[in-house]
């Protein structure tokens, strides 16, 4: 077997960029990282896709560019978003965008990872932010800043913020949009798309 | 984002408010025609009545169109044309109208009907104007402030304005629609949803139209001096933001003279880049220098610069070791007990011998301050906030850490600006500045009281004047 022959046959998967060094684990929560899926709401399904520009895990935060497609022909919006982890610095309890505790409530624990181990810590406020960094979930708020897009025909508020749950090992995003002049628990479903190469380069 | 959540609306009349001012969103129920039933909250309009009844049926909107939305449109969909399709579409000047009259017949009504086609205009006579229109069309009808006239549509293309035009504008045009035989059935579209006409290309047309008309207006332009104004104004805003060099360069290149010397701009500009760059004691050392006298005629301004000098000061230093001291020190200013104050200040010089004269100097501006702020019977609370950083051993971390922010510096260089310029009876704001006010104000009065809709199509996009 010629040697030459397998540089051109295999397809090799991108190893994982390699986070800063005191990060815990390496996560698909890189610059640059995409995620394709959809936001549904009842009786309509949008496509949408996600970039992560710039994830600073170590400050618990994160910034990116979200695109909705649909439902009809001809609606897409682009907006920047800004993201915080759940952890030190960010509570579970949002405190700010016209939301109480008892909204925090309702949405995180429609995510099944947090209604597992989280539930009770979230009532007493005495919240393990140490096992969670090492748990396989990383929960997050996405805030829409401003659109990107030149969309003059439409107008589409973003208002509102996404809770969002991220599965380490599986690459998986679940979130629900939530504003109080919005339709409830419109959910976000996305998976991470595994790419030969990065549009964002990092100087090292 | 929720894409359920368009606001269409907002962004075809951007200068509505919908907080204070209402657009049409549906059909208005207590003032219709008996022979009408209203369905789908309020959009769809059918003609009941029975089987004898022959009179025409009126419904209108539940808001009058706003002159600010510089123009505005509706449309209408017969989903069935009944028995004889004798239905109309058009608008009515004031709330009160008789529900038995179709819209153009009567007076201050103006309609065009599907039957024959025809534009009523105030009159039971029509004219030609359009096609016939049935089941499965899309009716528009749009009125254009600015341009004084009323135009139709029909499956989106445009019929034009007929006999509509020289319309006297007004606050109080309904949409209408009128039906008159059985079965007869249209669902209006206020703008909820896109329409079927491209109006917005005909509001950025009307836009292009209004604004022309505004840059063919004559301006008297005798020897040139339409031309040196503006130059003028411009040289006389380089000249007040310092920058000199550019200021000296188009004041030469345009034949005008500058309003300041030359060596005053910069001397200025470096007094401020000082301020800026947060050495107020040079900063402050020099203003009394080359502006004697200034600071003493405007205390508050002197005040101001002093507290900022005070932060800037707290900044630079190490005070955590002295905190205890300095602490009761500060309580002690802020309240005036001499005894106090001098109790801190020895305990501090005793302690700590390396950073003596650094806390020596916050002392002895502390003093100061409150001297100045007595003497002339200064607010208490900028003084009261510029203390409080010493009661913290981190001051960048604590509530108060805004105030370390370098931007603070900036509305400071503007009041010194300012009060420079005054002094040498130079304008305190660049005249460009005055005249971007005037328009602002003029505009912002002129679409609170006056239904003439073309003021829409100059002030959007003009937010940033104000």
């Amino acid at each position: 077997m010629n040697g030459f022959g397998c540089l051109y046959n295999c397809s090799l998967p991108l190893p994982m960029p390699v986070k800063a060094a005191h990060s815990s684990s390496i996560t698909l929560l890189y610059n640059g990282s995409k995620f394709k899926g959809t936001q549904k709401s009842k009786g309509s399904s949008s496509d949408v896709e996600v970039t992560i520009l710039n994830a600073s895990l170590e400050s618990h935060s994160l910034c990116g560019q979200l695109s909705l497609q649909g439902p009809s022909m001809d609606l897409a919006m682009t907006t920047y978003f800004e993201g915080e982890l759940v952890g030190q610095r960010h509570s579970f309890l949002t405190h700010k965008w016209d939301v109480d505790d008892e909204v925090d409530r309702r949405h995180w624990s429609k995510f099944p990872a947090f209604a597992e181990h989280l539930q009770s810590a979230f009532e007493a406020d005495t919240l393990d932010y140490a096992a969670l960094e090492d748990s396989d979930f990383v929960f997050m708020r996405w805030k829409e800043r401003f659109s990107i897009s030149n969309c003059s025909a439409s107008n589409v508020s973003f208002a509102g913020f996404y809770y969002i749950c991220f599965q380490k090992s599986t690459g998986h995003i679940d979130g629900y949009y939530y504003h109080r002049g919005s339709e409830m628990f419109q959910t976000l479903s996305l998976n991470h798309v595994s790419l030969r190469s990065s549009g964002i380069y990092e100087p090292m | 984002m929720d894409p359920n959540n368009q606001n269409y609306l907002a962004s075809l009349y951007p200068l509505v408010e919908e907080k204070s001012t209402s657009l049409p969103k549906r059909w208005h129920q207590s003032s219709k025609n008996k022979n009408l039933s209203l369905s789908n909250r309020n959009l769809t309009v059918q003609y009941q009545g029975n089987a004898k009844s022959k009179d025409a049926g009126t419904v209108r909107a539940d808001a009058p169109i706003p002159p600010m939305c510089g123009a505005y449109y509706f449309e209408i969909r017969v989903t069935d044309k009944g028995k004889d399709g004798y239905i109309g579409i058009g608008l009515n000047r004031g709330a009160a109208f008789k529900s038995d009259r179709h819209p153009g017949w009567e007076k201050d009504s103006y309609g065009y009907h599907g039957d024959d086609g025809n534009a009523f205009m105030s009159n039971t006579m029509g004219v030609e104007f359009g096609p016939k229109f049935g089941t499965g069309d899309i009716v528009g009808c749009g009125i254009n402030f600015a341009e004084r006239c009323i135009f139709f549509t029909l499956n989106g293309l445009f019929l034009g304005s007929g006999p509509f035009t020289d319309i006297a504008p007004s606050a109080n045009f309904y949409p209408v629609v009128g039906l008159q035989s059985q079965g007869e059935t249209v669902e209006a579209n206020f703008g909820s949803e896109k329409f079927a006409f491209d109006f917005p290309a005909y509001l950025t047309e009307t836009r292009d139209r209004v604004r022309a008309q505004v840059a063919r207006h004559p301006v008297s332009n005798k020897h040139g001096e339409w031309v040196r104004t503006v130059d003028s104004l411009v040289c006389g805003l380089l000249v007040h933001h310092g920058y000199s060099g550019a200021a000296e360069a188009l004041a030469k290149s345009a034949r005008i003279d500058l309003i300041e010397p030359a060596e005053d701009i910069r001397s200025r500009q470096g007094l401020l880049s000082l301020l800026l760059k947060g050495d107020l004691d040079e900063a402050l050392r020099r203003t009394e220098e080359l502006h004697p006298g200034l600071l003493a005629a405007n205390p508050n301004l002197h005040f101001q610069l002093k507290c900022r000098q005070f932060i800037e000061l707290v900044s630079r230093t190490d005070v955590s070791s002295a905190i205890p001291q300095l602490a009761v020190a500060a309580a002690a200013s802020v309240s005036g007990d001499v005894e106090m104050r001098e109790e801190g200040s020895s305990a501090v010089s005793k302690s700590d011998v390396e950073k003596t004269t650094d806390i020596d100097r916050i002392f002895q501006l502390g003093r100061e301050l409150h001297t100045l702020r007595v003497n002339h019977g200064l607010d208490q609370a900028p003084f009261a906030d510029a203390i409080s950083l010493l009661a913290y051993e981190q001051p960048a971390q604590s509530p108060m850490s805004h105030l370390l922010d370098s931007e603070q510096r900036e509305p400071l260089a503007r009041a010194l600006n300012s009060a420079i310029l005054e002094s040498r009876c130079q304008p305190s704001r660049p005249a460009l500045e005055v005249a971007l006010s005037q328009a602002a104000r003029c505009l912002s009065a002129l679409s609170k009281h006056s239904a003439d809709g073309s003021v829409a199509f100059v002030a959007e996009g003009t937010a940033w004047l104000k």
